[in-house]
């Protein structure tokens, strides 16, 4: 017997007074994304096939470490990733391919577009509950305002911790 | 009925009523919407339009509920392509909550049929001006792209 499960994506873009290169360093540096992404820690391995891995901050361990593959790496212009690990916080996961992160960085005058597209979602990765930082539908903008909070006023968002 | 929707949420470092008079101030939107003002009374019932310069009416309609500094509802109609007009009103909701040291915006722009070409439309429309609403916010500066209205349109 087979089941299909109806994927979805979450597509985002903003606009961030920044260069492009400091905008990839943001997003691919453990020491920014722990301010502005919940403290969680990116460790990538800048280079098709490499290894992304995103660590949680201490005391929340538990949450266990999200790893993933680099499949696009152009520098400053867009990085592509596998997102292994739960996305949503529900037990159990159905999905038979990862799901894919990829940022797309493309300089504006003053400003960098940013634009995120996460393919490959389960129903269980979005929240219905826009009240809350869960699910992939209300982290990204969190994190997103953030990172650009971050880079035109050099201070992040700080956010409740999410449980 | 088939619905279109558009939803996109940012978070501000300011305060709701200060986020209110952002949406609402005729001379502050004007900072970072394409040099546009929306003029009403934001009373339920008032009409707003959204004009640019050179007195050109962008989109109009009316006020549908208004609870400063909470929540503003817009019925929306295009004025100035005629196959976006043609799909007649949409609806526009800002919805405004504080969240710790910051403001969480919510716009939802929807519109009572399938492929909505209106909803199209402002779904590449709203991130470049929320962007830029948020950096006039928070540094004082909106985006330079989004503070005139761009030539020939």
């Amino acid at each position: 017997m087979t089941t299909t499960t109806e994927t979805s994506e979450f597509i985002y873009a903003t606009f961030i007074r920044t260069t492009p290169e400091k905008l990839w360093e943001a997003l691919t540096s453990g020491d920014f994304s722990e301010k502005y992404w919940f403290g969680y820690r990116v460790e990538f391995e800048l280079k098709v096939g490499g290894t992304v891995r995103i660590h949680p901050p201490k005391g929340r361990e538990k949450s266990g470490d999200k790893t993933g593959k680099v499949l696009v790496c152009e520098p400053f212009r867009k990085l592509e990733y596998t997102w292994v690990g739960q996305c949503s916080h529900d037990a159990g996961d159905q999905r038979k391919e990862p799901s894919r992160v990829t940022y797309e960085l493309t300089p504006m005058g003053a400003q960098t577009k940013l634009r995120l597209i996460h393919e490959n979602l389960l129903p269980s990765d979005v929240e219905k509950d826009p009240n809350k930082f869960q699910g992939i539908n209300n982290g990204w903008p969190a994190v997103l305002s953030s990172l650009k909070s971050l880079l035109e006023t050099g201070e992040a968002i700080a956010f409740p911790i999410p449980h | 009925m088939k619905k279109s929707k558009f939803v996109y949420v940012t978070y501000i470092r300011t305060t709701p009523k200060k986020l209110w008079q952002a949406l609402t101030d005729p001379e502050f939107i004007r900072r970072y919407f394409y040099g546009t003002t929306h003029e009403s009374e934001w009373k339920p019932g008032s009409s707003w339009k959204m004009v640019a310069p050179g007195a050109k009416v962008v989109d109009a309609g009316e006020v549908l509920e208004a609870k400063p500094p909470r929540k503003l509802v817009l019925k929306w109609r295009n004025e100035l392509k005629r196959e976006l007009h043609a799909e007649g009103f949409s609806r526009m909701t800002y919805d405004i909550e504080k969240e710790g040291t910051c403001v969480k915006l919510t716009v939802t722009h929807e519109m009572n049929r399938s492929n909505s070409k209106l909803i199209e439309a402002v779904s590449g429309g709203w991130p470049p001006i929320l962007a830029s609403l948020k950096s006039l916010l928070e540094t004082g500066e909106s985006l330079v792209e989004t503070r005139k209205w761009p030539k020939g349109l």
